[in-house]
Order: structure tokens, then C-alpha cells, then sequence
């Protein structure tokens, strides 16, 4: 039954990402990336994190989302000014620099599988693994440092993101 | 088998008391206005005009599904849809009564009683500005896209403040389990003040409570819909089911916020002389029925403020949000924090 | 093995379920006559003033993009919030930390006037 869900989780994940690249009206690759980050939040699901399932729905199906719609709505590009189609020479960049990244994620995740014999599940998880009471342990004191950092990495985006809008306020 | 027929039959009862409860909502909302208002109220159709939803549902499917021609088809039949499915899905995990036995198997009074049911209903809501976004903006009208934007903006900044009371909540509580959170309330002080979380986090409640009303579009806060401005607002191009579809929206929201409230403040189903230990069909139903009333009572305080407020404009709206609730929340965060580490 | 959150995918086929049928049969119900005055825009019975694809101030902008931020804080604060008794007064610093900073950052966006409405 896991494998059914991930297989089917996989699927709309697949064709949504490939409906985010292709759409020509922004709204729709929007629309496309909400489902994306919901077949993205199953598969976390089934691999026992539901914390970070509920993460990709709330800041990336929720907050990041909406801002993205936001801009999309309010520059309102009308047809004619979406501009051209790219031409081929630009698509066989995109398209080899895609597979680059690729390729980038899947060696190193193919080198872990194989020296950690094969693959397959872990043969056990340990007691409460990706309950929020194990995060919030290790995040506020292994990764407490991290954690601050994150709050200057905040300060920064908000300071940054006044600063571009309130030019033309 | 059996073990695919309770959750399903769990399903169908909560889809039925929620959907069956909006038309009782609507007829009451009018009643109510009229009452406030000092005039009669639906009244003809049926005695004390209780058909009257009955005849509305029937006259809105019997009515022209107008797309208008310059719409974009596809988000604007799917923004209503968007508009009452992530309301409705709060329900999953929401415990309507404690848990019982029946033919010796425990049964809980939840669709899916989930360790992190706070989390998914931290998930569902921040997806539900989508139904009115897409609504605004697929509709191609002026009134619409500001209404929806004002709406989509709005929902978004009380967000905050409303997650923010939450977290005050899970201090108090320490579990993302509303059935232990609704368990846990169900004891009492000194043996008489229920330990609702009303008592431990009033501050948290007043922003929660608040901030409802902002998530739910309603007045004081209804500015998407603001019919002297807007027209209809976010619906204005909406007609027949589809409009009726994002009415149900804004009741099925106002029924899930209550039952959020009633949960995390109230005691959910706990009740004074329902006892929380026992598993008896019996006291499992009297725990639904106090969670039912509870739920009414709240509804009822809505459609209250609704006919006593004026609205708010804009900019005291966001003042709100902005400037007294996010502040007063994180303040109120670090108090239960000092004094539960204390 | 069936997930045990199977029952929430379940529930959220149905809703999604009910939202298609209401729309099939609404579509199949209702009359249809097509009329462009009635498929028009509506701007209140006046015929249509220029177009609803226009720009608009760069606040919403600015909300959405606060929300953001300030969403990704509470998610910070769920965790901490469960846990924060066994953490301590250490805990306690760290996230009053976290939520200075941020706050130093609201203050910012309050005394720039980028929360004023007029």
C-alpha cells in the first residue's frame, strides 16, 4: 500500500513539475507547484516525517505560494507581454543544466544506498523518530546555533524586502 | 473490512452534520438579523418559515450557471471548490466526542485522530486563501481582483497572530494531539473550574477569537465582500451553485473555526458531569451533544457581532493585525514562557 | 501496510467529490441562454470601464512577502513550544533571542511606515 501511495504521490509530482516549466500562463505553473508541494507532502509523510510534511504545506503550499501569486497578480503581464517563446539554442542549455542538477542528487544519494548495502528501506527507526518532541530537542540544542542564525537570515529578507518596495511607497 | 468501515461511516457522519448544519446556519443568521433588527425574518415558507433554506437550495440549482466569456475557465469552476474543501478538512481531526466501545473495539470520535492534528490544521488553513484568490482573480473583473487581493491579504495577516495564540495553546498543553488536548481539559480546579484553556490563555483566547472572525470574512472584518464598494467582492461574477458553493464556503469556515475555539479554549467535547474516562455509547453521545452546543453557542456569538459591528476599513484592519495582535501575541508567548520554565 | 492517515486522503476524495457533483449538477439543472450584455463583465448594469488586468500597489506585495517571514518564525515556534518545559531556561534564552530579532525586524517595518494603510 506505501509503495501504491509513493508511486502515485510520485506521478502527480512528476507531471505537476512538468506543468510548472511548461504552462505558458504563470497562474497555471502556480497552480501546478500547490499540487507539486501536495504530492511532495505525501512523500514525506510516508517516510515517517510528518513534521516536515506539514512544513512543505505551510510555508511552501501557503506562504511562499501566495507571495508567489501575489506578484503574478500584480504585475498582471497580459499576453502580449509574456514576450516570445525562447528559442531551441536556449531550451538545450536549460535542458542539459536541469540533467546537471540531476545528476548532482542522484550520485551522491546512489553512493549512500549502495555503501549502506543496497536498497530498501532502514531496517528499524529509532523510538519517536520525526516526532516534533525529538525535533524540538535536537533543534534547540544540537542546531541551536543554526536556529539563531536562521533569525538574522529573517531580519535580513525583511529589511531587504522594505527597502525594494518602499521606493516607489 | 471492518476496519475500513468504521473511519468511512465516521466520514459520512461528520460530511452529513456539517453540510446539514449550513442551511440550519443560514436560517438562523436570518432570524437572527431579523430578531436584532426588530423585523419578522424569513417567515412564509414553511412554519416559521423553517423551508425557507430548503426553497433557496432549490431555487439556486434551478438558476443559470453563468460562465461569463471572459473568465479563465478552469480556475474559475475551481475556486468555489477551493473555497469549502480546506474548511470542511479541518474536521479530519477534530475529536467531536471521547473516544467509545463498540463490539469491544475502541472506537475515537475523530475522522483521524492524529498525533499531529495541529500541524495538519496549520497545513489545511494556510491553504485556504486559495479558493478566494483564484476566485478574484479568474473572475476578469476589477471588483473582483480587488476583492479577492483585499480578501487573499487580510487572510494572510491574521494568519499570524491566530497561529500565534495556537502556539500559546500547545505551551499549555505540550502535544500536537487535539484529543489529548481536549482530554486534558476535561479535568477541573479545585473541583469545580473546568481546566479549559479559556483560564490558562485568556490573552491567547481574545486574539483567537478575533482573529476567527478576520479568517472568516465576517463582519467586522467582511471588507472582500464590503457590498458598497465591491459589489459581491471576490463572488461578484458568481451565480447559481457556484455562488452558493462559496456561501457554503463561508459557513463551513465558520462552523470549523468554532469547533477549533470550542476545542482549543472551551474543552471540546468535556462537560461538567460527562465522565472523560469512560468508553459507555451512552456518555459517548453526550459528549457530542456538549460538543454540538458548544459549537452552536460560539456560532451564535458570530452572527451576534455580525449584526452589532460596523466594519472596520482597511488600514484599522491591518492596524490590528499588524500592530496590537502580532505584538500582544509574542508577548503573551514569552509570559507562558517564563512562567512555565519558572 | 495501509497508512493510518488514509482516512484524511479518504475524506478529502469525498469533499472534492461533493464540490464536482454540486457543479454537475448545477451545469445539468440549470437553462442556458447565452447573451453577451448578460456574459459581459458586470460594473453594475454600465458597460465595462477598461480591464481588470492592471497593476496594483506593491503593499500587497510587501504583506505577502512579511507573512512569509513571520510564518516561518511560528513554524520555528511549534516545536519549541512542546518541548520548551524539558528545555529549560537555555531553551527559553534561545527562542526569546529568536523572537527579539524578528521583532526588531517589525519594529523596523512599523517605523518605515511599510504597515500604514492610507
Amino acid at each position: 500500500m506505501d509503495d501504491l501511495i509513493f508511486t502515485a504521490a510520485s506521478i502527480v509530482c512528476f507531471l505537476s513539475a512538468l506543468a510548472v516549466v511548461t504552462r505558458k500562463n504563470p497562474i497555471y505553473s502556480a497552480v501546478s507547484l500547490i499540487l507539486f508541494f501536495g504530492g511532495l507532502a505525501v512523500i514525506f509523510l510516508l517516510l515517517r516525517a510528518p513534521f516536515v510534511a506539514g512544513m512543505q504545506l505551510i510555508v511552501y503550499g501557503g506562504a511562499i505560494l501566495v507571495l508567489f501569486l501575489f506578484v503574478i497578480m500584480l504585475l498582471n503581464l497580459r499576453e502580449e507581454e509574456l514576450g516570445k517563446e525562447k528559442g531551441g539554442r536556449f531550451k538545450a542549455f536549460a535542458a542539459v543544466a536541469a540533467g546537471a542538477l540531476a545528476l548532482l542528487v542522484i550520485v551522491p544519494v546512489m553512493a549512500a544506498e549502495t555503501a549502506r548495502d543496497g536498497f530498501g528501506p532502514l531496517a528499524s527507526l529509532p523510538d519517536g523518530f520525526g516526532s516534533v518532541d525529538h525535533l524540538g530537542l535536537a533543534l534547540f540544542t544540537q542546531f541551536a546555533l543554526p536556529f539563531e542564525v536562521t533569525s538574522v537570515l529573517l531580519l535580513a529578507a525583511i529589511v531587504g524586502s522594505v527597502m525594494l518596495s518602499k521606493k516607489h511607497v | 473490512m471492518y476496519a475500513f468501515l468504521i473511519p468511512l461511516l465516521k466520514i459520512v457522519v461528520v460530511m452529513a452534520g456539517l453540510f446539514g448544519a449550513v442551511p440550519v446556519l443560514v436560517y438562523f443568521e436570518r432570524r437572527i438579523a431579523a430578531f436584532i433588527q426588530d423585523r419578522l425574518g424569513p417567515n412564509r415558507v414553511g412554519p416559521m418559515g423553517l423551508f425557507q433554506p430548503l426553497a433557496d437550495a432549490i431555487k439556486m440549482i434551478f438558476k443559470e450557471d453563468i460562465v461569463p466569456d471572459h473568465v479563465d475557465r478552469v480556475l474559475y469552476v475551481l475556486a468555489p471548490v477551493l473555497a469549502f474543501v480546506p474548511p470542511a478538512l479541518a474536521f479530519a481531526v477534530i475529536p467531536f466526542g471521547h473516544p467509545i466501545r463498540l463490539l469491544g473495539d475502541r472506537i475515537d470520535l475523530a475522522i483521524a485522530p492524529a498525533g499531529m492534528g495541529v500541524l495538519f490544521l496549520l497545513a489545511v488553513g494556510s491553504t485556504s486563501v486559495y479558493g478566494i484568490a483564484f476566485g478574484g482573480w479568474a473572475s476578469n473583473n476589477k471588483f473582483s481582483l480587488l476583492g479577492g487581493l483585499r480578501s487573499s491579504a487580510q487572510m494572510i495577516s491574521y494568519e499570524i497572530p491566530l497561529v500565534l495564540a495556537l502556539v500559546a495553546v500547545l505551551m499549555t498543553a505540550g502535544t500536537l494531539d487535539l484529543g489529548r488536548i481536549v482530554a486534558q481539559q476535561a479535568e477541573f480546579h479545585l473541583g469545580i473550574l473546568p481546566a479549559w484553556n479559556l483560564f490558562h490563555q485568556p490573552i491567547a483566547f481574545l486574539i483567537f477569537f478575533i482573529a476567527a472572525f478576520a479568517e472568516t470574512n465576517r463582519l467586522p472584518f467582511d471588507l472582500p465582500e464590503c457590498e458598497p464598494e465591491l459589489i459581491g467582492g471576490y463572488h461578484t461574477e458568481y451565480s447559481s451553485m457556484k455562488f452558493a458553493m462559496f456561501m457554503m464556503g463561508e459557513y463551513v469556515a465558520m462552523i470549523s473555526m468554532s469547533a477549533l475555539l470550542v476545542t482549543f479554549f472551551l474543552g471540546g467535547w468535556s462537560f461538567p458531569g460527562i465522565d472523560p474516562t469512560s468508553t459507555a455509547l451512552l456518555s459517548g453521545i453526550a459528549s457530542v451533544v456538549a460538543f454540538a452546543a458548544k459549537v452552536a453557542a460560539v456560532l451564535f456569538v458570530f452572527m451576534w457581532v455580525r449584526w452589532t459591528l460596523p466594519r472596520f476599513r482597511y488600514d484599522q484592519l491591518m492596524n490590528l493585525g499588524w500592530k496590537v495582535l502580532i505584538p500582544l501575541a509574542l508577548l503573551n508567548i514569552m509570559a507562558t514562557g517564563v512562567v512555565g520554565v519558572a | 501496510m495501509v497508512p493510518s492517515f488514509w482516512p484524511i486522503l479518504a475524506y478529502a476524495g469525498f469533499l472534492v467529490g461533493l464540490g464536482g457533483a454540486i457543479l454537475l449538477i448545477s451545469h445539468l439543472l440549470g437553462p442556458r441562454r447565452h447573451q453577451r450584455a448578460k456574459h459581459d463583465t458586470y460594473e453594475c448594469g454600465v458597460a465595462p470601464v477598461g480591464t481588470a488586468r492592471e497593476r496594483f500597489p506593491v503593499r500587497f506585495y510587501l504583506v505577502a512577502i512579511l507573512f512569509v517571514l513571520f510564518d516561518i518564525e511560528t513554524v520555528f515556534l511549534v516545536p519549541w513550544a512542546v518541548t520548551y518545559r524539558r528545555l529549560g531556561v537555555p531553551g527559553l534564552i534561545e527562542m526569546f533571542s529568536f523572537i527579539a530579532v524578528l521583532g526588531i525586524g517589525l519594529y523596523y517595518v512599523w517605523r518605515r511606515g511599510a504597515l500604514e494603510w492610507d
